[in-house]
């Protein structure tokens, strides 16, 4: 599992300046990624998963904003990087899936075009190279080439999105960045799909993965991250996570996910995800946590290290962020 | 081979649009009175208004006259003009006509240039600019024609004396005629001073029009380069690291394509800008051809007018229809 560190995110924060208020959408997230690893950031809407995602290769949108941190990768801090430095990285070294491929690419080009102009911008080759390296590509997705010719709209749900992983490791990036890439595609797709993106990993790549699907997550993944509310509640190696969840937040979301093997009653976490503009003091999860003592709603549990992973919770530790 | 098949279904689609506009044409010049009255005045002896009649086919039964109508048109007879000259009114009108495409043809240029301008700028950069933006948009649509082409007028004629304020060419400068585009013969004869000529008078009534009809396309493109900008394919675009200006002809292909509808729809006030404009700067088209026919109630070279604006703008509409086919793959045809 050990291996070179690719990516390295400290105290990061993103909030959004809204009418509402200022929503920290992000809030002082530290994490890792290391060379050939498939890490999965798993979490409910809104928690901020996607933001994180976003924020790696600076595309958040205003109004959100990267407030603070810093994000190492390659051994460059992205943050300080001037805006063209930044672009030459994007999808060279950096690739991006996004969530829904029915709006991820340009309804009115090509999709053989759409992977070659990547091919052509990064690389200024010609354009008759670039085409033939983008026919490689729909190959190496699983699609044949004459789709080559194809609009966005000929094609299903799952091929554009194989056009759009095509497209985001046309260059061979180091990193991979998929957020939600299958919420959109059906099952026996989404399967393919998560195929598709495992074997990059062998390829080498890392791949970053964003999903709300705690069982697709510790299917594929080598490690978990659990967000809640802009914050990561437990992180470490996926079999361990998943063999003995720690966070009372990690606890709800596998027992609200079923198991067609197994007939359990499939219990849902009471309580809504609370409102970012305006978190609870103390612990985010408190209100809906079912071991929630004082302390919880006093202050905030610290990230720490135990049992092979990092959890922050007040069951685990004390006043002094020492285990207990 | 689909492609094909589309536009075979638009250009036969012309058909029952064509045959719903002449009809109303046909009701509409029945309906404001009797022409002949009209154009040779009450006290006229009864035998000349029926002999007047007779000649024009007046006297036969409504439904006749109806077919009698559509049949000519559809011969391409136009009929004759019942006023001043008799002359057939397609040799009129053809006359006419390229003057008004002239003019039509420019201002058209004119309008998209700066309505995408505009509207480019405004959408993809936002804030004051946008708002300026904005501002000429609602301004330049609220313009009326004559005010704003006597105030060019004024400006470039009068205090700057720079641009002609009407006709289409210089005394003795006119070109020969071979399409009677001006700007276009004077270059077929070789002559610069001619084009010259004919371009410095363009100009004005070109401008006058095209700012009018400038707006509606800047306030689209604007709204619609917001829209799309806005769209996750655009993120997208950026999170492969294309450039700036590679993204923003991306956005304007996307943004264009309700323009192309527009510039369809917006022909036909096109050319009824263009009589307005016509008049203003004495443009001798269709327009004030129009005008002039009117003031003699000569209702057959009207008639003519009115129906040859409708095919022309049928027919823009289906050129337009075909290049959307050509731009937006996911058309369905």
């Amino acid at each position: 599992m050990s291996g070179e560190e690719l990516l390295k995110i400290k105290e990061l924060k993103v909030h959004y300046y809204t009418a509402k208020g200022i929503v920290k959408a992000v809030d002082n997230v530290s994490l890792e990624l290391r060379k050939n690893q498939f890490l999965s950031i798993v979490g409910e809407s809104g928690c901020g998963k996607s933001t994180l995602a976003h924020a790696i290769p600076r595309l958040v949108r205003p109004p959100g904003k990267i407030v603070s941190g810093n994000i190492f990768f390659e051994n460059k801090d992205l943050l300080s990087l001037s805006d063209e430095d930044i672009r030459k990285i994007r999808g060279h070294r950096i690739g991006f899936v996004f969530q829904d491929p029915f709006t991820s690419l340009d309804p009115l080009e090509r999709v053989g075009d759409q992977i070659s102009e990547v091919l052509i911008e990064h690389l200024k080759i010609e354009k008759k190279d670039a085409k033939e390296r983008a026919m490689e590509l729909l190959n190496e997705v699983g699609l044949t080439e004459d789709r080559y010719n194809y609009y966005p709209h000929q094609l299903s749900g799952g091929q554009r999105q194989r056009v759009a992983i095509a497209i985001a490791i046309a260059l061979r990036p180091s990193l991979l960045i998929a957020d939600e890439p299958t919420t959109a595609l059906d099952v026996m797709v989404q399967s393919m799909i998560m195929d598709l993106l495992q074997s990059l990993i062998k390829k080498g790549m890392s791949i970053f993965f964003i999903t709300h699907d705690i069982a697709l997550a510790s299917e594929r993944s080598d490690e978990i991250a659990i967000m809640y509310a802009g914050k990561i509640v437990e992180q470490g190696q996926t079999s361990r996570i998943i063999a003995e969840p720690m966070h009372p937040y990690t606890q709800g979301l596998m027992a609200a996910t079923p198991d067609i093997w197994e007939r359990k009653n499939v219990t849902s976490i009471p309580g809504n995800p609370p409102d970012l503009a305006n978190p609870p003091k103390g612990c985010r999860f408190h209100e809906r946590c079912r071991f929630a003592m004082e302390i919880c709603k006093e202050k905030e549990p610290p990230l720490i290290s135990l049992k092979g992973r990092k959890v922050a919770c007040w069951l685990y530790s004390d006043e002094n962020g020492r285990d207990n | 081979m689909k492609l094909w098949k589309y536009i075979l279904i638009r250009v036969l689609l012309v058909i029952p649009t064509l045959l719903v506009l002449l009809s109303v044409v046909f009701i509409v010049l029945r309906m404001i009175g009797d022409p002949i009255t009209a154009m040779v005045g009450m006290k006229a002896p009864p035998n000349v208004i029926a002999s007047l009649r007779e000649e024009a086919g007046l006297n036969k039964p409504l439904y006749e006259q109806y077919i009698d109508y559509l049949y000519n048109l559809f011969t391409g007879n136009f009929g004759t003009t019942m006023a001043v000259d008799h002359r057939p009114v397609l040799d009129v009108i053809m006359d006419r006509f390229p003057a008004t495409l002239e003019l039509t043809i420019a201002a058209f240029i004119v309008s998209v240039l700066i309505g995408m301008l505009t509207g480019i700028m405004g959408g993809w950069k936002r804030g004051k600019l946008d708002a300026s933006v904005r501002i000429y948009s609602i301004v330049s649509y609220a313009l009326f024609i004559p005010w704003f082409g006597l105030l060019l007028q004024l400006v470039f004629g009068v205090y700057l004396r720079i641009l002609p304020t009407g006709g289409m060419a210089d005394a003795g400068l006119a070109p020969p005629r071979y399409t009677g585009i001006y700007v276009l013969d004077s270059l077929i004869a070789g002559n610069l001073d001619m084009f010259i000529s004919s371009l410095k008078h363009l100009i004005l009534p070109a401008l006058t029009l095209g700012i009018v009809l400038s707006g509606v396309y800047t306030r689209l493109l604007r709204n619609n380069m917001i829209d799309i900008l806005g769209q996750e394919f655009i993120l997208a675009y950026r999170a492969r690291g294309i450039s700036d200006s590679k993204i923003l002809l991306h956005s304007i292909k996307n943004a264009f394509i309700p323009v192309l509808t527009m510039m369809g729809l917006q022909f036909a006030i096109l050319l009824t800008g263009a009589i307005l404009t016509e008049t203003t700067f004495s443009w001798p088209g269709l327009g004030t051809m129009i005008v002039e026919r009117i003031q003699y109630t000569d209702y057959t070279a009207v008639q003519g007018a009115v129906v040859f604006f409708a095919i022309f703008v049928a027919i823009v509409n289906v050129i337009v229809d075909i290049i959307y086919a050509f731009l937006d793959p996911r058309i369905s045809y």
